[in-house]
């Protein structure tokens, strides 16, 4: 599979854009639909994080989503400016509290921290935000 | 309620469940995400202050549901069991019913193949006092298999054989279904 590069505008609407980018190139790649699903929505869960936390839903700013696949390991990066905002610094969640309290939310993190292999956080010259998530693909399908 | 369309992404459209005057049927068609789940929660919330007992949300055309979306539900389970009532969901595409399974949510609510298993579970125990509460268990687990979709019943945990593919399916003692 080609690297690809997609941009979106901060906006909750773009959200559906970045699933079916970031699915049809796990497709492509060759990952199980069970691979895909857990792709799916941890990115879901980070484009979500990035517009309405890192971008603060300001249309004028933007991300970018890469993904590539090297020997079935399937990368996707994000990157956007602003402050610094690291998804590693974030309190795990105790999902018996969770459960036993039926929350709502907060769970993002948590599903990227189970669904994928690999999460690494880097701050480009103090301006950019840099987050890759990857998953080693299985081929049970 | 009459039939809506949410942000151009989710349909809503109700439909009588029977005689039942408290009982509405929620067809759902689109996707549930963090775009769409407060305008949702939001209509939901104000059928249930009408005074609405039981909920069953067909999700057949429901494409694809994030955290968010899992956390209306929440939101509404909640509201229902304040007021008293309860409701069901039949119909979960594999990949929605894989997100329910990923973050162990198939314990919580009362899931079925159809809209006859639905309100059998309606009638039934009460899924969510059971898990939460009182920590007994969730079977008889009516479940989708997750190799084929036939909709099967089990009363453990355990392995077992789908009577449709054949294919190995493991149920945990929380219910949560997954292949072998």
């Amino acid at each position: 599979m080609k690297e690809e590069r997609l941009f979106l505008t901060s906006d909750l609407v773009n959200l559906s854009k970045a699933r079916d980018f970031i699915s049809k190139k796990a497709k492509e790649s060759g990952a199980s639909e069970s691979d895909i699903t857990k792709i799916e929505i941890s990115c879901d869960e980070w484009s979500a994080n990035v517009i309405e936390h890192g971008l603060g839903n300001k249309m004028d700013k933007g991300f970018t989503i890469d993904c590539m696949c090297e020997d079935n390991k399937f990368t996707v990066i994000y990157e956007h400016p602003g402050a610094r905002f690291n998804p590693i610094d974030m309190d795990e969640v105790n999902l018996g509290e969770h459960f036993s309290e039926l929350k709502e939310r907060g769970l993002g993190i948590y599903i990227m921290r189970e669904m994928m292999d690999e999460i690494h956080y880097e701050y480009i010259d103090n301006k950019i935000n840099k987050i890759t998530l990857v998953k080693n693909l299985k081929n049970e399908d | 309620m009459e039939e809506i369309t949410i942000k151009d992404s989710l349909k809503i459209s109700p439909m009588q469940v029977g005689d039942a005057a408290d009982t509405v049927q929620l067809v759902l068609n689109g996707y549930l995400d963090t775009y769409n789940s407060p305008e949702f929660q939001s209509h939901i919330n104000t059928l249930i202050n009408t005074g609405i007992q039981c909920i069953i949300f067909n999700c057949n055309g429901l494409n694809y549901i994030s955290s968010t979306g899992i956390g209306a539900f929440t939101a509404f389970l909640k509201l229902m069991k304040s007021k008293k009532g309860d409701m069901a969901l039949f119909g979960l595409q594999k990949k929605v019913m894989e997100v329910f399974q990923l973050l162990g949510f198939t314990k919580f609510f009362k899931i079925a193949g159809d809209l006859d298993s639905a309100m059998l579970l309606l009638k039934s125990g009460n899924v969510f006092e059971a898990s939460v509460t009182k920590k007994e268990s969730v079977f008889p687990l009516i479940f989708q298999c997750p190799h084929c979709e036939k909709k099967l019943k089990t009363a453990k945990s355990g392995k077992f054989r789908c009577s449709g593919c054949k294919e190995v399916i493991v149920v945990d003692e929380n219910g949560k279904v997954e292949q072998a």
